[in-house]
């Protein structure tokens, strides 16, 4: 169990990372992963949930998703009009629902978890993260946030504010599958993509794979199989096929092997593109 | 040995302003069952069983991964909180009784939370939503049968039907 000594309860994003700056301080929004971890170094915990970082609004060209908003926060009018409500329909599907009021969408995607399909959507959707610190906020594509492991992407004393998503997603072709062994298990294979789809032919396609590494993970191939293409049937049957061929080794986990995921990663390929058929 | 700093919260519990000098690593369900709130059950202490929950802003949360300094200056609610303090049930746990939804009743006070927050939304709710405000409470004893009747049984009455 951790053992925090004291909490802190900032009410300005100024004031909260003032407090983070203290080498013994990290911040708690939901607190459902800290709580539960054996040990950490910090013993002052930061409760940032009072922060003005909980909101969906639209932002100049984006739809601005606050870092302390749950996932049953994504079941929100602009957040549904996303890709066929590819976000909130991915979120909706994560857990349960009084883990879904407590969860966040920030802890979610500094934290990595490999069960999750936040980070995969987001991803999908060419999204950007927001990190302040007290010297400088600064914007990452998903691209360069998943890139690398968080400790190599922020420094401790950086918050996550916000998420943001292109309005321009917004008419896009977008789906999300999972697999997972009960509806409520953790999902051992998950597919996001999102393209622009005109007159049967699609363009800026993204195809991401998760649950299988801890990041989620471009399918690059599959992307410039795609790219410029008419939607056909024979053409997905093509592109499914090569799925997972040129990812790394994709490891046995303690539910299924890597092969069998690997074949499962073919099948949901299919089913994300296929629904565009239509 | 390590003396530990006593932290000073206040927590709204069942519309009662509650002070508490806590230790800083207690969980949120443990401080409320030391204070008398034996209607939060302890199970697996790992956020999956689900007899831990209560509302918190009326929502439902499991309170034992929720430190309880994470409920300062926040609304909780426990099973304790619903009915009429003289002993006449809440309608959804008269529903509860009635249609014989409690066995073991571990996991009641969970479910009948749920239900509350599925029906202050939505009065009609379909199966499906029945099953997605339960999804995260378990019962080992009902095969939840005679809890979906429960709910639908509670909505009927609550839209003044039945």
């Amino acid at each position: 169990m951790t053992n925090p000594q004291k909490f802190l309860y900032p009410k300005t994003i100024d004031e909260a990372l003032e407090m983070l700056a203290s080498p013994d301080s990290c911040p708690i929004a939901g607190g459902s992963d800290l709580s539960l971890q054996k040990s950490t170094s910090f013993t002052t915990f930061v409760d940032i949930t009072r922060l003005p970082i909980n909101g969906i609004i639209e932002k100049d060209e984006f739809i601005s998703i606050g870092a302390t908003s749950t996932f049953n926060d994504l079941d929100h009018p602009l957040v549904k009009n996303i890709a066929n409500g590819l976000l909130s329909s991915a979120a909706s599907k994560i857990m349960d629902t009084p883990l879904r009021h407590q969860v966040t969408v920030g802890g979610n995607i500094v934290g990595r978890y490999w069960w999750s399909s936040l980070p995969v959507v987001f991803l999908a959707l060419d999204g950007k993260i927001v990190l302040q610190s007290k010297e400088e906020t600064r914007t990452l594509t998903t691209d360069e946030f998943f890139e690398k492991r968080p400790v190599h992407i922020m420094s401790k004393n950086e918050l996550v504010t916000e998420i943001l998503i292109p309005k321009e997603v917004t008419n896009y072709y977008g789906d999300c599958q999972r697999f997972s062994v009960t509806e409520a298990a953790h999902s051992i294979v998950c597919i996001a993509t999102s393209f622009k789809k005109e007159s049967n032919v699609c363009s800026n396609v993204r195809i991401v794979a998760g649950n299988l590494i801890r990041s989620p993970k471009r399918l690059t191939d599959l992307e410039e199989m795609l790219e410029g293409k008419e939607l056909t049937q024979e053409l997905i049957d093509e592109i499914s096929q090569e799925a997972g061929e040129k990812l790394e080794k994709i490891r046995n986990n303690e539910i299924a092997s890597g092969e069998y995921r690997k074949e499962i990663l073919k099948v949901l390929v299919k089913r994300a593109l296929e629904g565009a058929l239509n | 040995m390590e003396v530990k700093h006593l932290q000073k919260i206040t927590i709204e519990i069942n519309g009662e302003h509650k002070k508490f000098k806590i230790d800083p690593s207690i969980m949120l369900s443990d401080l409320l069952r030391e204070n008398g709130y034996f209607g939060v059950k302890i199970g697996c202490r790992n956020g999956d069983c689900g007899v831990c929950t209560i509302l918190l802003d009326g929502k439902t949360v499991k309170s034992c991964i929720l430190y309880a300094a994470q409920a300062h200056e926040r609304r909780v609610t426990t099973i304790e909180g619903l009915g009429d303090p003289l002993g006449i049930p809440h309608i959804i746990q008269q529903a509860f009784a009635e249609t014989g939804a409690v066995q073991c009743g571990y996991c009641t006070p969970g479910m009948i939370l749920s239900t509350l927050e599925l029906l202050e939304k939505n009065l009609n709710p379909s199966d499906q939503e029945i099953k997605d405000a339960l999804d995260g409470i378990l019962c080992r004893c009902t095969g939840y049968v005679k809890i979906f009747d429960a709910v639908k049984l509670s909505a009927e009455r609550l839209r003044g039907e039945n």
